[in-house]
């Protein structure tokens, strides 16, 4: 749909405005799986969604990533779940220094 | 545009729009999910028609039993569900639904949904649908991903389970049990003591707020606090408390609020494996100076 076309109280709109998202205060940290979280996880939500969350056990790392895949349509395939979830179970105890959140 | 705000009886109304995981953050034992504080929530005066009399104007058929709406947003993968939601008929034909054109007296910012958003006062904002440009009217149950599954509550009287424990049977979340808190403070600050003006928030679903009491013990005793205008039985309604703070100590500030129905908030958090329907006390630890 073009925005310039929708009616407001009959006129055109005739200028949009722009702003700026914030940046992404976290990024997926070095390690085996880093890449695979950097192609996947980022296509809906931030790295700061991972880190952020409680601690989980790598089995339940495991299901949450295959939720991600089954019911939210994540393309990651079949053979990189596990190795995603080994890397999302490690980075979940990690505490980021003010550097590595902001690099 | 022009056909909505011609042809239909414009209806204004003040309501709060609040994530069904507002707070999920503290949730204690933790749970997965966004870990948001408290302020994924909002008040605002919404402007629009009345869904009920669009349907009327549309017509129902006999067998009508939910009207499910979509939005412009589309998944980001053909494979996602797509953003869906449903009213029951009962609902829909509430008194208080609007299709919203304007909020704040001004077309809806894009982010608010532009240019036509679902505004269902009462109800967590998963049923506020931005971008509406479909309703669809249903002859039977909806089980699409967002209603079912996605944003259900535990089917009891509390919504809550014991911590770790799954539920059996779910049902939608719906509305918002009453929630206050303070505004112009914020937890761990440290300020000067003296003559101190406390002041904050109270909403629920629609029952509008009766009292909201204030401590600065960590609720041994209240107090009652003064309510500031009343914007209607879905908005935010200010409080304010005057008190003297001594210098030099350590202060536990609390609020519960009281609905015109006599429900209160909670004492104690409750617990669901989502983290909705928060409305434990919440405690403001301050320290003053001196």
């Amino acid at each position: 749909m073009n925005l310039g076309q929708i009616a407001w109280a009959g006129e055109e709109i005739r200028s949009l405005k722009t702003f700026a998202l914030p940046p992404d205060p976290m990024f997926f940290q070095p390690g085996p799986g880093q890449e695979v979280a950097n192609t996947y996880c980022l296509i809906c939500h931030s790295a700061d969604y991972i880190y952020t969350q409680p601690l989980h056990s790598q089995e339940k790392w495991q299901s949450l990533v295959l939720k991600m895949k089954q019911a939210f349509g994540c393309p990651i395939p079949d053979d990189q779940i596990s190795l995603l979830a080994a890397y999302l179970f490690g980075q979940n105890s990690v505490t980021l220094t003010s550097s590595e959140r902001h690099p | 545009m022009e056909t909505l705000q011609k042809d239909f009886e414009p209806v204004d109304i003040a309501a709060v729009c609040q994530c069904s995981g507002n707070s999920r953050g503290f949730s204690e034992p933790r749970v997965a999910g966004g870990q948001w504080g408290h302020g994924a929530m909002g008040n605002a005066i919404w402007t629009g028609v009345r869904l009920r009399d669009l349907l009327e104007k549309a017509g129902l058929e006999q067998d009508a039993r939910r009207i499910r709406f979509d939005g412009l947003d589309r998944p980001v993968a053909d494979t996602t569900p797509d953003f869906l939601k449903s009213l029951s008929l009962n609902d829909a034909f509430g008194d208080h639904v609007l299709v919203a054109y304007a909020m704040n007296g001004e077309p809806l910012p894009i982010l608010n949904g532009f240019p036509l958003r679902l505004v269902v006062p009462g109800w967590y904002a998963t049923y506020w649908v931005k971008m509406l440009h479909d309703l669809e009217v249903l002859n039977e149950e909806d089980h699409t991903f967002w209603m079912d599954p996605a944003y259900r509550i535990p089917d009891n009287a509390c919504g809550c389970l014991q911590p770790g424990e799954k539920p059996r049977h779910t049902v939608p979340i719906s509305t918002m049990p009453v929630r206050s808190f303070i505004t112009n403070i914020s937890n761990g600050a440290s300020i000067s003591g003296g003559p101190t003006l406390v002041k904050g928030i109270a909403f629920d679903q629609g029952y509008g707020i009766d009292q909201v009491l204030f401590s600065l013990d960590g609720g041994t005793h209240w107090e009652a606090t003064t309510l500031g205008k009343d914007y209607g039985d879905f908005s935010f309604r200010l409080w304010e408390i005057r008190v003297f703070l001594r210098p030099g100590h350590q202060y536990q500030l609390q609020t519960l609020a009281i609905n015109r129905i006599g429900e209160s908030q909670q004492l104690h958090a409750r617990w669901n494996p989502d983290g909705y329907l928060r409305n434990a006390v919440e405690t403001v630890h301050i320290t003053t100076e001196g």
